[in-house]
């Protein structure tokens, strides 16, 4: 575990326990954290995770699947039924570990899995997880894209405008991430006429950010855990790295919350 | 002055193609004036929020009310900032505040029927949850309204494909102009394939493509429109709107040639839109008598479009 300089992102390891894990996030000036994960090539389920990104994106929440059952539900439908046993057993071992952790962290119900292997472009913009209760944590693993996400605290918006700025763009933003998820055009084609809005995207600078440079990116490699936005806590702004749009990788995301 | 008028959709319902907005109209310094001007000029059809007491304290003192096709949308139960397809539609618009907001809505205006009740930010994932539908085949029954339809919010044209697929609705309502024709790559085309009614509305994209809008007068203290059109938005449309008058041709304005653009789809029954002034009311009259565009100019101004 290392202290955070002032406007730093903290870093930290799953084992260093949820007590520890709940401190750094406290003293994160953007209500998250980088958590320290191995490097995609040793994990002890690369071949695992190299045969999904390999197969059409995809996208499941575990529901009350326990992680071994559904990480069999994906391989087998994607990969075929029963290969790579061993690495599946490690991965789902990993997620369940994940899981303890991140429920530890908020002391509530078992927390909300979910896989996916698509890019959504319209992560690219800022914006909150929301979620009622009093307090909830969402932790973020893009494992083997090529760049991270990005952090600003809510002080950095500049709320009305991103009211205005999300009634304008909010529908035009999950018809791009359908018309991309579905494969009718890359995010250049499909916003070519709309230059000033696909230059945001790219940079992060949109109108309603106060300072373009008051923001912490989460170092490639690394998973992050973030506040979620709830009634009586704010969440934390953050968005998609442009370089993930072509290599999402296969993102693993876990939510906890405190209230059942 | 006579102006054809259209079915609105399955319902026979008969509206002009221009449908006077009420948004703004109390707004307006003489809003019965107003009204009287679209309706001696042939408008036959009034579009109301059920929520805008000050637009249905304008409306129920007009005498006439009952010649006109009243339009309406019906007050969600919970504001909806954006789509809110996480809500059930049974938390929004239940079969009560469908009932309760027609029954007050009829005893208001002093009308016998609301020829269109709508259902506005449709999600659609409410298609087939709660009982809003076998509510308005009842209130329809009843004779207490004409049709039942869905609004969609800015740019969500998708949301109502499967509603008119399943012409579960009568009508939908729709922003269509020169800056977002996204309605017209597939809402559009089944709306007209399964015979449902379109309101095209804001053709002038709020103002914007009406004449050129000036930040510091332009909206009022109070106007919504001034948070919404924050300066990169403002100059950015502006910018676009200059584009498109440059390029108008002899005689024409930006106004008429916008409106005209919205009422020139084929699927379109009929456009919405706020007037405040008499000398409004004449100006869009005018360019309803011109009629549709034609098709290479209709092309060339597709190009203007960058909400969608």
């Amino acid at each position: 575990m290392t202290a955070a300089a002032p406007f730093s992102l903290p870093r930290g390891c799953l084992f260093d326990g949820a007590p520890a894990i709940l401190g750094l996030l406290g003293d994160s000036p953007v209500g998250g954290i980088e958590i320290t994960r191995p490097a995609a090539h040793a994990l002890p389920y690369a071949g695992l995770v190299a045969a999904l990104l390999a197969r059409t994106g995809f996208r499941l929440d575990f529901g009350g699947r326990t992680p071994a059952d559904a990480i069999d539900l994906i391989a087998d439908r994607l990969i075929g039924r029963g290969t790579l046993a061993a690495e599946r057993t490690a991965f789902a071992a990993d997620v369940a570990q994940i899981a303890r952790v991140m429920q530890q962290v908020v002391g509530g119900p078992p927390p909300i899995v979910s896989l996916r292997s698509y890019f959504a472009p319209g992560d690219l913009v800022w914006h909150l997880d929301r979620m009622s209760g009093t307090a909830a944590y969402r932790f973020v693993w893009g494992i083997g894209r090529p760049a991270g996400m990005a952090l600003t605290p809510a002080s950095n918006i500049d709320h009305g405008r991103y009211a205005a700025y999300m009634r304008r763009e909010h529908a035009l933003l999950g018809r791009l991430d359908t018309q991309v998820s579905v494969g009718q055009g890359t995010v250049e084609s499909l916003w070519e006429h709309r230059p000033m809005q696909l230059a945001a995207l790219r940079s992060g600078s949109f109108p309603f950010v106060i300072d373009p440079a008051r923001l912490l990116v989460v170092a490639t490699g690394c998973a992050s855990i973030h506040r979620v936005d709830t009634p009586g806590r704010a969440g934390a702004y953050h968005r998609s790295s442009w370089g993930k749009r072509d290599a999402p990788g296969l993102q693993l995301v876990v939510t906890a919350s405190a209230d059942a | 002055m006579t102006v054809a008028t259209l079915a609105l959709g399955p319902t026979g319902i008969m509206v002009s193609p221009l449908t006077l907005g009420t948004a703004a109209l109390a707004k307006a310094s003489e809003p019965r004036q107003v009204v009287a001007a679209a309706m001696s000029g042939g408008v036959r059809a009034i579009e109301l929020d059920a929520g805008d007491a000050a637009a249905i304290a304008v409306l129920a003192g007009v005498s006439d009310l009952r010649d006109m096709a009243v339009l309406v949308r019906i007050r969600p139960q919970v504001p909806l900032d954006l789509p809110s397809p996480h809500l059930s539609v049974a938390d929004v618009y239940s079969a009560r505040s469908l009932r309760d907001q027609t029954e007050s809505l009829l005893r208001t205006l002093g009308i016998k029927r609301l020829d269109l009740l709508q259902l506005h930010a449709w999600s659609a994932e409410w298609l087939d949850e709660g009982d809003w539908r076998q509510e308005a085949e009842r209130l329809r029954s009843e004779g207490k309204i004409g049709g039942i339809g869905v609004s969609l919010f800015d740019g969500d044209v998708d949301a109502a494909i499967g509603a008119v697929d399943a012409r579960a609705v009568d009508a939908v309502e729709v922003m269509f102009n020169l800056f977002d024709t996204a309605a017209a790559t597939g809402l559009l085309p089944t709306c007209r394939e399964r015979g449902v009614g379109v309101i095209a509305r804001s053709p002038f994209y709020y103002g914007l493509l009406a004449g050129p809008v000036d930040r510091a007068t332009g909206f009022a203290q109070n106007d919504w429109r001034r948070e919404f059109f924050f300066d990169e938005h403002l100059q950015e449309a502006s910018d676009r709107a200059a584009r498109v008058q440059a390029a108008l041709e002899p005689g024409e304005t930006l106004a008429q040639v916008a409106l005209r653009f919205t009422l020139s789809h084929p699927a379109v029954t009929t456009v919405a839109t706020g007037l405040t002034s008499v000398a409004q009311v004449e100006h869009a009259l005018a360019a309803i008598a011109l009629g549709p565009l034609p098709p290479d100019r209709l092309r060339s101004l597709f190009a203007q479009r960058w909400l969608c």
